[in-house]
């Protein structure tokens, strides 16, 4: 009898430490949170929560939401989570997080000071999406609804997971990858972008554009975001919003300085092997359309003569998609005219982007610091204090670019 | 029905005995053991992205100390520690010695379960008061010394095959994700901090191995082969270390695990098998807590049976590691003010301390058992050789 009532005794002190226990309905699950900035320079934080119970029963009705938003303000962005408390009955659970969005505001302030807070918390384990939202606030983004997926986030988690499949101009890295560059401090980043569209905006644009004629095709990019700027702010509807996936958004010093074209986050992720698909349309002697099944790329470091330099090897393989009318078709007399098209094309976009990166962007996201301090150790230390600055721009780049092309693609072209 | 209860003796007698590899299996958490949150953290910060390397100078340094532990258990002639003390120092040297190696045993005990606690607080369970949380591990480790050696032996076999099994999980969901450039740059500041950390490695991996003579071998199956088991385990050991280390930085990056408290836990979040078993993290890190525990259990029983020898009745004899029990509880308890200033003691005094007291306990008493060994030979010989003349 003694022990039983010890054990009863010791059980009731113990499983008291159950009293604050964390159950599945008592929390609010986090899918996405996004950051940005307002007045004051304090963080405005909104916390997308998913409620699985209604997701179950499949209630679409006004009143049974399946997803809902909880924004917060805060000098940082605990205190701004902690708040939300205020309005959700449920602790927020931030260990299903699939995707973190930030503003270029708070991109711009530097990202230290916006994901320190993530690195810390025990619940995630940083193996989400991390993009910046382009011309718009995170917040709209997030109140958006999904023309196919369930939900907003689903929406923009796929589309970059297959952007950056099938397309190569985003990649699919983590935060946990960006974090990477971030404490090592040897690499610049580089993070996917996403964008809101207005699509009656777009129409109507599109309408304008035909009368004007041809017009080239930044310009044309610069004005839809103009107008998209314009469409978020001005008009409402949300049904004519979409999320558009845009190019990758580059870091100096870990502050946004800008966004690479859609050409350049392709060189961009070839060069750091975070794209395994790519389409290349190449307008040369013969005119056509490659689609990498594969590709993927080397850099080597070397010093000669004091002078220092990259070699860089791509290696991919391809297939023909497109042959324009006035080209001929594939076949085993020309093949090697179009391999070596792709091959140049390929090889002067790299030299393009790696030229437009030491000398207009300045930022090295190509990561040759990273490289020389990794491979050639000796001689990093004696430059490591000159490199972003003297060395950086000076470092010559040797592509080289080996493409196959396994098969015709089944196709003659004798029509 | 004389024959019968003598049967039933011998099957208990036999139910009682060290079984399998037995001995071999407390390898395993002895060596592992002093990792999270305090080796692993000294070594990497010395010697950064070769840590690995460090991992393969210190096994290679610890076949020394290794070979000590080997010669004092295989001259021990089955006797524990505490026993062996007595016999080799006489009662009051060896008292002295076996009152100093228990109060060791004791805070290193407490200083596990302060690591535990703090990996528990930090990575699993924040919100709980650390109090519960230390008297939960306590719990099964007070059970564990109430016992004899055989069932204690039987839990570090079944610790080592859920470690195993663990480990081998853990390695299959990071192979993918092992990049080579995290690895580099390959020895860039040569090789001298990466021995030093070697030294290091020997000091928290191999010196804990000196409690494998805590074990009464007398209680061992005959027939074992135990002193090829400890080596074999020695080795798969430094393999498995090798591998976290190893694995830790190719997946990591020293950059990101400079950053972490506990980076081998760390690396096991983003483990993904086949993309659809993850967020696994918290049972794969079983495998230290388990181990942890184990080594816990393992010094207590070193305090239990001195205890034992001195406080004789059997009552006495079941209360005795619930006080041990509440002891290490509250030296754990108020051991550190905060987990600062517990890294920085186990930085900057830790290494030092176990290899003051093991290091010079193992010195001491290989050259004792060596000069005993002598001596008994010398005798021997020149009992022989009066026998001889008496002929």
């Amino acid at each position: 009898m003694r022990y039983k009532i010890v054990i009863i005794l010791i059980a009731l002190i113990l499983l008291n430490g159950l009293n604050n226990a964390r159950e599945l309905n008592q929390m609010a699950i986090v899918l996405a949170i996004g950051i940005d900035k307002v007045e004051d320079n304090e963080f405005l934080v909104t916390a997308f929560i998913t409620n699985p119970q209604k997701q179950d029963s499949g209630s679409s009705s006004g009143e049974e939401k399946s997803t809902v938003l909880y924004k917060s303000k805060g000098n940082t962005i605990q205190n701004a989570l902690r708040k939300i408390i205020l309005e959700s009955p449920k602790p927020l659970y931030l260990a299903h997080m699939k995707l973190l969005l930030i503003s270029e505001e708070v991109a711009k302030d530097g990202l230290e000071n916006s994901i320190d807070f993530f690195i810390r918390n025990y619940e995630t384990n940083n193996g989400y999406n991390f993009v910046i939202v382009k011309n718009a606030q995170t917040q709209e983004v997030l109140e958006l609804e999904s023309p196919i997926e369930d939900t907003v986030v689903e929406n923009i988690t796929r589309s970059i997971e297959f952007t950056a499949r099938d397309l190569g101009i985003c990649n699919n890295n983590t935060l946990n990858d960006t974090l990477k560059k971030v404490i090592e401090g040897k690499e610049e980043v580089t993070i996917p972008s996403i964008t809101v569209k207005n699509e009656k905006n777009n129409d109507n644009n599109n309408e304008q554009s035909a009368q004007k004629g041809t017009m080239n095709k930044e310009s044309e990019d610069q004005v839809s975001s103009d107008n998209e700027n314009k469409g978020s702010s001005s008009e409402k509807n949300i049904s004519d919003l979409k999320i558009i996936v845009d190019s990758m958004a580059y870091f100096k010093d870990n502050k946004l300085q800008g966004y690479l074209t859609q050409q350049e986050s392709m060189m961009c992720n070839i060069l750091n092997n975070d794209s395994k698909k790519i389409i290349l349309e190449v307008n040369g002697e013969e005119n056509f359309v490659a689609e990498f099944i594969s590709i993927s790329s080397k850099k080597e470091a070397r010093v000669e003569n004091g002078e220092y330099f990259v070699d860089i090897e791509v290696n991919g393989v391809c297939n023909i998609t497109e042959i324009k009318r006035d080209s001929e078709s594939l076949n085993k007399n020309n093949v090697e005219i179009y391999k070596k098209e792709i091959e140049d094309t390929l090889e002067n976009q790299i030299n393009e982007y790696i030229k437009k990166c030491q000398n207009l962007y300045k930022t090295d996201i190509l990561g040759y610091e990273n490289l020389y301090m990794k491979k050639l150790n000796k001689e990093y230390k004696s430059i490591s204090d000159i490199f972003s600055d003297e060395i950086f721009s000076k470092i010559k780049s040797d592509v080289s670019v080996n493409v196959k092309i396994p098969n015709d693609g089944g196709i003659y072209k004798k029509w | 029905m004389v024959s019968k209860e003598v049967e039933l003796k011998e099957n208990v007698l036999d139910c009682d005995r060290i079984q399998g590899f037995g001995v071999s299996s407390f390898v395993y958490p002895l060596m592992i053991s002093c990792f999270l949150g305090m080796g692993t953290n000294i070594i990497y910060n010395l010697a950064k992205v070769d840590s690995y390397i460090s991992v393969i100078i210190g096994s290679i340094i610890g076949i020394i100390p290794l070979m000590l532990i080997i010669y004092i258990i295989k001259n021990s002639n089955g006797d524990d520690i505490v026993d062996l003390n007595l016999k080799l120092f006489g009662a009051k040297i060896g008292t002295v010695f076996n009152i100093l190696l228990n109060i060791f045993a004791i805070l290193f005990a407490s200083l596990i379960l302060y690591n535990i606690t703090i990996f528990l607080d930090v990575e699993y369970i924040p919100d709980t008061n650390s109090l519960y949380v230390k008297i939960i591990v306590l719990m099964p480790i007070i059970y564990a010394i109430s016992k004899n050696i055989a069932v204690i032996s039987r839990l570090s076999q079944m610790v080592l095959i859920v470690g195993f099994i663990l480990f081998i999980l853990s390695v299959l969901g990071l192979v993918g994700g092992m990049k080579i450039e995290n690895l580099q740059p390959f020895l860039s500041n040569g090789l001298t901090n990466p021995i030093k950390a070697g030294f290091l490695y020997a000091v928290f991996a191999v010196l804990p191995l000196f409690f494998l003579v805590v074990i009464p071998r007398k209680y061992e199956e005959k027939g074992q082969n135990t002193i090829r088991r400890i080596v074999i385990m020695y080795i798969i050991m430094n393999v498995i270390i090798f591998s976290m280390f190893f694995i830790t930085t190719a997946v990591l990056g020293y950059g990101m695990i400079s950053v972490f408290k506990h980076p081998e836990y760390m690396v096991l979040k983003g483990i993904s098998i086949l993309s659809v078993i993850e967020r696994i993290e918290s049972t794969l890190a079983l495998q230290f807590l388990f181990s942890m525990t184990m080594s816990i259990v393992v010094l207590l029983y070193l305090v239990v049976r001195s205890c034992r020898k001195i406080f004789p009745s059997l009552k006495a004899q079941q209360i005795i590691p619930y006080i041990l029990g509440l002891v290490t509880l509250l030296i754990s308890y108020y051991m550190f003010p905060n987990s600062m200033s517990a890294s920085y003691f186990v930085e900057n005094y830790v290494p030092y301390i176990l290899t003051a007291v093991i290091l010079s306990m193992v010195l001491i008493l290989s050259i004792t058992i060596f000069i005993r060994n002598i001596n008994e030979r010398k005798n021997h010989s020149s009992l022989n050789q009066s026998k001889m003349n008496i002929e």
